[in-house]
């Protein structure tokens, strides 16, 4: 296992300048109080930090996973300025990256998520989990007052195409649950 | 209760310390769940309207998206269905056919193939 997982994006030393400055300056203003233009620039350097430092390849390395210009060519050169619908060429160097049929990115290193042992999956068990946690306590319904089933169909609208694990679609590849 | 199960992703030969699971849909916030995560997708959902418009279909009661003949809802990802998604998938539907109305209008000559929601 790699412990030196390559970054996918290196900032440069002009864009990390950028990320420290607008650190110093939020210990005391955030983004959202900043004028328009300097927080625009604060958001940009805020993308960078989270995607140097919070972002990590689903794969071990970005080749051959995430393509090169060279393995896809762009068929249409309108993809330049309009989405392909499989998602590629948001990235020209890397075509392929967040394309459907690769893996999504993480927030933890691989090397942090190592396979765990069926015995550390099933510990503790999610039914405990779920029982601790779910369970309608003494009292009974509680009514959420802030918010109504909108709210769940908007976060559903908004997140239910961003990523779908490939499934096992044989009956033997099921868990049974009962 | 039966869950599929997720199939681990096997295209790297480290999958066994540390698996990994191929997304199915484009992994952007790019409008997928309206226009699909394929070409292919997207070029059925639009049919063949100069203007790129998506398909609806118009019935007594209103505009709704189409459905395949066993009812299920043809759109960019239709996973999870319920009422409240539908709502909100039709809606931009409409939106999207709304824009191209308005782009239409405005710019004669444009082609249509492009004309897609910004997120």
């Amino acid at each position: 296992m790699d412990n030196k997982q390559k970054r996918t994006f290196q900032p440069s030393l002009f864009e990390r300048a950028g990320i420290a400055i607008f650190r110093t300056i939020n210990k005391h203003i955030p983004w959202y109080k900043l004028p328009g233009l300097l927080g625009a620039f604060n958001l940009s350097a805020l993308r960078m930090e989270l995607r140097a430092y919070n972002l990590h390849d689903g794969y071990p390395s970005a080749s051959p996973h995430h393509g090169n210009p060279q393995d896809v060519p762009m068929e249409d050169k309108r993809y330049l300025k309009a989405r392909h619908s499989d998602g590629k060429f948001n990235a020209l160097e890397l075509p392929l990256m967040g394309c459907a049929g690769i893996r999504f990115g993480r927030n933890f290193p691989r090397s942090e998520c190592q396979k765990p042992t069926e015995e550390e999956l099933w510990t503790p068990d999610p039914r405990l989990v779920s029982d601790k946690f779910m369970a309608r306590k003494e009292g009974g319904f509680i009514p959420a007052t802030t918010l109504n089933l909108l709210a769940a169909a908007w976060i559903q609208f908004q997140t239910h195409d961003w990523f779908n694990h490939e499934m096992v679609r044989a009956l033997s590849g099921r868990i049974f649950l009962d | 209760m039966k869950l599929p199960k997720s199939k681990a992703d096997h295209d790297d030969p480290d999958y066994v310390n540390c698996p990994g699971y191929k997304n199915v849909n484009t992994g952007w916030w790019d409008g997928s769940q309206i226009y699909g995560s394929s070409e292919a997708a997207t070029a059925a959902l639009r049919g063949q309207h100069p203007d790129g418009k998506l398909i609806l279909t118009e019935e007594a009661g209103g505009i709704f998206l189409p459905r395949d003949p066993d009812g299920n809802v043809l759109t960019g990802f239709s996973n999870n269905w319920w009422i409240g998604i539908e709502m909100l998938h039709t809606l931009f539907a409409l939106e999207h056919n709304t824009l191209c109305d308005m782009f239409r209008k405005s710019y004669p000559d444009w082609s249509g193939y492009v004309s897609r929601l910004a997120f």
